[in-house]
């Protein structure tokens, strides 16, 4: 049997172990990932965006959080694997949040503050605005990586029961290639629809201004005065 | 008013910028700062609107201290700007001119009708209030940063050599902007330039300050020219001070006297009697309305005939009363008569200037005043 014709059976794709349902609760395991992710990752990165080795340290957080899963391994519920993808995927997004913070212009954070602005104002009207394209970028790369970890997570031993595509990959077991291949294609394309999604909200969020300086400077090679 | 009373600033690393600094800035008026490098300008507007705090002495905004003061809201009421215009990418020109009125409080109308009035003192088109700031060029990106900080009608203006990266002609102008500005507005206006031709020009007092901060000498532009107190100030205010002062008074206020002038119907005599008041053996020959016939020179005229006589040289340049002494003193160099042609509106003769109309403003070294 091959892929097509596996997806071709109309049976697979509703009903409770159906492919509609394996995306949803998908989604739902990423979503609550990226949450964790979000919370995480703008704390980090705002707390540590003057510092050089914020990097390092969202790196060593995930990887401190997936090793806390070997140890509790057996025993790990549905909701402990959302926080430990989640802190995974914080890294892009602190990484992103630093570095769009670092980005904003400073000769216009010396004027606000000049005019009389507040912290608060500069954060909410100047730097905010200008770094949240960059943002949208971390989180954009972190929800795509979720997508894929959370295909591998069913191969983990749990006390709930995982859903999400990668039940196709780990249920199929040797007999259904078939089924192993068409959870791997759908959760591929599951992933570049987030990616296209996100490329949508980077756009949406990133003020005109900031996209029509970045078209030009791209064109003309220079940063303007 | 702001007052300096004994202020000393020193910086994190040691380097004493301001000390023991007295200085009084009087409201609405322009006062420069000058000096060398590392004389202090910068810090002495950052201490008045507390981007820096004094280590010693107290700085007073009408008899107020304003380390005691809310530095948020202290700015507020001042523009400060520098030489980075730090206008905010994402928002429209328009936007960036609003934002100041707009964070003071003031209506939709109110705002809407201050940028419109901006636009047009500034000299901008209302078409740029659509575009963003990395769209325009640095003579525009200048004015609408000294249109953005000047908005909320500022009761002091602090300007730390705003446009000193402009070519010379730019910043000309826009300095004449900034006068109109405060005229309008009545801002007490201190301006920190390195440019000191600039500084002269604009400045109703200006205050030299020399190296670590200490006060070298104040008073008006004449004063400076005139004397200037010490090597320090001497330097700072720069060479040629004697012409540099001729630029300052306008022909309008000198009011030259007739001089040597003739009309074509008179005598050799005559023209060399006529030629007697002025510095030259030349003589102006105008018709009886005040046209220029052109300079006669008496010394090329027989004894007898008519002062027409001779070829005459046409009058190739003229003052007005926008004039200042120095370009008559330029025309005077330049012309074969040593004299230069002051006229009125519609080309008719004012007078001619000579070295008599010059003498009363030409300072004596050593003669006081």
């Amino acid at each position: 049997m091959s892929v097509w014709q596996w997806l071709n059976e109309p049976s697979r794709w509703w009903g409770t172990e159906g492919i509609v349902r394996r995306v949803l609760e998908h989604l739902a395991l990423a979503g609550g990932a990226l949450g964790v992710a979000l919370v995480a990752g703008l704390f980090i990165g705002w707390v540590g965006r003057r510092s050089r080795h914020l990097g390092g340290f969202t790196l060593l957080l995930g990887c401190a959080a997936g090793a806390s899963l070997a140890w509790r391994v057996r025993d790990v519920r549905a909701w402990q694997i959302a926080l430990v993808l989640g802190l995974v995927a914080a890294s892009p997004i602190a990484r992103a949040t630093s570095l769009g913070f670092g980005a904003v212009d400073r000769s216009a954070r010396a004027a606000a503050e000049r005019a009389g602005m507040t912290g608060w104002q500069i954060l909410a009207r100047l730097e905010l605005p200008c770094a949240r394209g960059r943002i949208a970028q971390g989180v954009r790369a972190a929800a795509v990586g979720l997508v894929g970890l959370v295909t591998a997570a069913p191969a983990i031993p749990t006390r709930d029961l995982i859903g999400g595509l990668g039940r196709f990959v780990v249920d199929g077991a040797e007999s259904i290639r078939a089924e192993q291949q068409a959870g791997v294609l759908l959760a591929v394309v599951l992933g570049a629809l987030v990616w296209l999604a996100g490329w949508m909200l980077e756009r949406a969020v990133t003020p005109k201004g900031l996209r029509r300086a970045e078209r030009a400077r791209r064109a003309t090679g220079i940063d303007h005065p | 008013m702001i007052v300096f009373e004994s202020v000393s600033k020193r910086y994190g690393d040691g380097t004493l910028a301001i000390d023991q600094l007295d200085l009084t800035f009087v409201a609405d008026q322009i006062t420069a700062l000058v000096g060398p490098p590392r004389c202090g300008r910068s810090t002495v507007l950052r201490l008045i609107d507390r981007l820096e705090d004094p280590t010693a002495g107290r700085v007073l905004l009408d008899g107020q201290d304003v380390n005691r003061m809310d530095p948020v809201r202290l700015r507020r009421g001042m523009a400060h700007i520098t030489n980075e215009a730090g206008l905010f990418p994402h928002r429209t020109i328009g936007e960036n001119l609003a934002h100041g009125p707009r964070l003071v409080g003031w209506d939709r109308q109110e705002i809407a009708t201050r940028v419109g009035g901006l636009l047009e003192q500034l000299g901008l088109d209302p078409f740029v209030t659509s575009r963003y700031p990395h769209e325009l060029s640095a003579l525009e990106t200048a004015r609408v940063a000294l249109g953005a900080a000047m908005a909320a009608d500022p009761a002091v203006a602090l300007l730390d050599d705003p446009f000193r990266s402009l070519p010379s002609v730019e910043r000309a102008a826009l300095y004449r902007d900034l006068v109109a500005l405060e005229r309008k507005q009545s801002t007490t206006m201190i301006i920190a330039i390195d440019n000191i031709a600039d500084a002269l020009a604009i400045a109703d007092r200006i205050v030299v300050l020399a190296v670590g901060g200490r006060l070298a000498q104040e008073g008006t532009p004449i004063e400076l020219l005139t004397r200037p107190i010490d090597d320090v100030a001497a330097e700072v205010i720069g060479e040629h001070r004697g012409l540099a002062r001729l630029a300052l008074f306008k022909l309008d206020e000198v009011r030259p006297t007739r001089g040597p002038v003739v009309t074509p119907d008179a005598t050799a005599d005559d023209a060399r009697a006529a030629a007697e008041t002025g510095d030259s053996s030349w003589v102006l020959v105008v018709r009886s309305d005040d046209s220029f016939l052109g300079w006669a020179d008496t010394a090329r005229l027989s004894s007898s005939g008519r002062v027409t006589d001779t070829p005459l040289l046409a009058v190739e340049q003229t003052v007005g009363r926008w004039d200042s002494l120095l370009t008559a003193l330029d025309q005077m160099v330049t012309s074969p008569s040593r004299m230069a042609v002051w006229t009125d509106g519609d080309g008719r003769l004012g007078g001619v200037i000579t070295r008599a109309v010059l003498d009363p403003h030409l300072p004596i070294v050593g003669a006081g005043g």
